[in-house]
């Protein structure tokens, strides 16, 4: 059997903290471990920093965990990012900076292949239109420059310079979050229609979870650095075995984010016990001295004492 | 990017309905510039041969401007002047300009140690008052030309580092940045393909900054003896000079400290107006 494409095994990135007094170390991330397997793609859910920009970083190989490994193919990472030969690639969120806006659309779509080195320069423009047309645009589009573009038409773009080099694994961080919903639709489908086409791997981030209900096949969902749950997409979105989860699911079963009734209590966290707990309507006196740790529960991994209660709930 | 669609011309010609002020300022600055690169060739007469009239004569049809207390007609002599001025503050500059961004760029995209080192060697060089510094260089090099532009070029230098090195910090968190590098793209490639173009439009504004700047610091280290030295002028020494017969032969300072004054002020206006044109907050974005 082949190895997963991306493989973290117990990955912590902690930061020195600056302030002169405060010896203080914080954790980004910490103790993460998750595999995507080709042409699969995991769906990161959470809440704004709760640790998935630097999950994707670190999936990228671009900040190195100070914990454990992240693997490619089963392999560490080249010493030199140029080796990669554009197996790697990124799209990000915001489309009015997609694209460099000095060039023509069509030479920033074909970077990738002028870093890889990996085609004959008389190759490169016939592959450009090629790929312009898998995203739904026209070639003739290759010779304008990005402020002449939409919003989703740049995003399109920034999607065929990430594919142009057929990559084995590629990062979507919050790609179409800046979208309006219908185009925000007509890109996720995309996203989908190529990844069947091209059969690579995904990390697909947003804090969004009715986003990654498109197009994820599991689904792993971020709390302060920490993986709480890790779930079959069908799963999670039927029975959520977390708290937190569950909470967020209710967001986008009720429409109403009102029903995300928790204080923001970041800082305050139980000390040995689980993150959650002292947000978590579930809580029970273990909860605040005994810290879970993700296990198997019904075909899914959740990081809690009642994930069975919750799930049946 | 509207300048390769419409042609220059065209894209001037806009700038200056837009915005009359800075349009004025462009227009100034050009016949200035004019003068200066043309003035050998128009009848204003010889700026070095002595006794073309009287000596500290008042304005007259041979001397437009008078004459100095050498008899050469005053006139000739400051568009000289002005060349000087130019031609040493402009000279400065471009190696400010080329400098400044080449230190900015690798100090903002390099981080870590490189930044910390360029910029703290940038703060001692800010740390200097600007006329002890062209005194220092003055001093160490000799009074001249040479000595001049160093000093401008690295009196304008700090805060040239600091903007693009401050623009290029923005430029390398965006995205298509982020997609580079996530491809494997060097640091060169970065800094000459996403960084450099993305802060030329503040290198070009900071330019002109820099060129107002260069100007008076070049007139004030001429002013002390410390620049150009006779038989040539700038407007600095020829200030000095004049300065002696103030109050019996005004024509000679007059003139000369109007000119620089204006050379000046139309730098500065062209420089507020691109300012206003490339800053979105204040009106339609330069792409």
């Amino acid at each position: 059997m082949n190895p997963p494409v991306v493989h973290l095994d117990s990955v912590g990135v902690t930061y020195q903290s600056r302030r002169l007094r405060d010896s203080g170390t914080i954790a980004a991330v910490s103790g993460v471990t998750l595999a995507i397997e080709r042409g699969q793609t995991l769906g990161l859910v959470g809440e704004s920093g709760s640790g998935k920009t630097t999950l994707g970083k670190l999936c990228l190989g671009m900040i190195r965990p100070t914990q454990g490994t992240v693997q490619l193919n089963g392999q560490p990472f080249p010493r030199h990012r140029r080796e990669l030969k554009g197996r790697l690639a990124v799209v990000l969120q915001h489309p009015e900076w997609a694209l460099n806006p000095r060039l023509r659309v069509g030479i920033s779509v074909a970077e990738p292949l002028s870093i890889a080195r990996s085609l004959p320069s008389g190759k490169v423009d016939a592959t450009v239109e090629d790929m312009l047309s898998k995203v739904g645009l026209e070639p003739v589009l290759a010779r304008r420059y990005p402020h002449e573009l939409s919003g989703g038409q740049r995003q399109r773009l920034a999607i065929a310079r990430a594919l142009i080099t057929h990559p084995q694994f590629v990062v979507f961080d919050e790609a179409v979050s800046a979208l309006d919903v219908s185009i925000q639709s007509q890109v996720l489908n995309l996203i989908k229609d190529l990844q069947a086409s091209e059969g690579f791997a995904a990390l697909f981030i947003s804090h969004d979870i009715a986003v990654t209900r498109y197009v994820a096949h599991t689904i792993g969902v971020m709390y302060q650095g920490e993986l709480v749950e890790q779930a079959p997409a069908s799963t999670f979105y039927l029975k959520p075995k977390h708290p937190y989860s569950r909470a967020l699911r209710l967001t986008l079963a009720e429409e109403d984010r009102a029903a995300f009734t928790f204080k923001d209590t970041t800082g305050s966290e139980s000390a040995r016990g689980c993150l959650f707990s002292v947000r978590c309507p579930w809580a029970v006196d273990r909860c605040f001295a005994d810290k879970p740790g993700l296990r198997d529960v019904e075909g899914s991994r959740s990081a809690c004492h009642r994930a069975e209660e919750v799930g049946a709930a | 990017m509207t300048l390769l669609v419409r042609g220059p011309l065209s894209e001037l010609l806009d700038f200056v309905r837009r915005d009359r002020l800075s349009g004025a300022g462009a227009i100034l600055l050009a016949t200035l510039v004019l003068l200066c690169l043309f003035g050998p060739w128009l009848p204003l007469g010889d700026p070095e041969e002595i006794g073309i009239g009287p000596r500290l004569s008042v304005p007259a049809s041979g001397w437009l401007l008078g004459t100095d207390e050498l008899g050469r007609s005053v006139l000739p002599r400051i568009v000289d002047g002005l060349r000087s001025t130019f031609l040493l503050a402009g000279t400065a500059v471009v190696l400010t300009g080329l400098f400044g961004t080449l230190i900015g760029l690798v100090a903002a995209y390099a981080g870590g140690f490189v930044d910390m080192t360029i910029m703290r060697l940038v703060d001692i060089l800010f740390a200097f008052p600007p006329l002890l510094l062209g005194i220092l260089i003055a001093a160490a090099l000799g009074p001249g030309g040479t000595s001049a532009i160093l000093a401008i070029a690295l009196i304008t230098l700090p805060l040239f580092v600091r903007v693009v090195r401050a623009v290029a910090l923005s430029v390398a968190a965006r995205s298509y940045v982020i997609a580079a590098e996530v491809s494997g793209a060097g640091f060169l490639r970065v800094i000459l393909v996403h960084l450099l173009p993305n802060v030329l439009g503040a290198v070009i504004i900071q330019l002109t900054y820099a060129l107002s700047i260069g100007m008076l610091v070049e007139s004030e280290l001429s002013f002390l003896g410390l620049g150009v030295q006779p038989p040539d002028a700038s407007l600095g020494s020829l200030l000095r000079l004049g300065s002696v017969y103030l109050t019996i032969a005004p024509w000679l300072v007059f003139p000369a400290g109007l000119l620089l004054a204006t050379a000046i002020l139309s730098v500065n206006l062209l420089g507020d107006g691109l300012r206003d044109m490339i800053d979105p907050l204040r009106g339609r974005p330069l792409r």
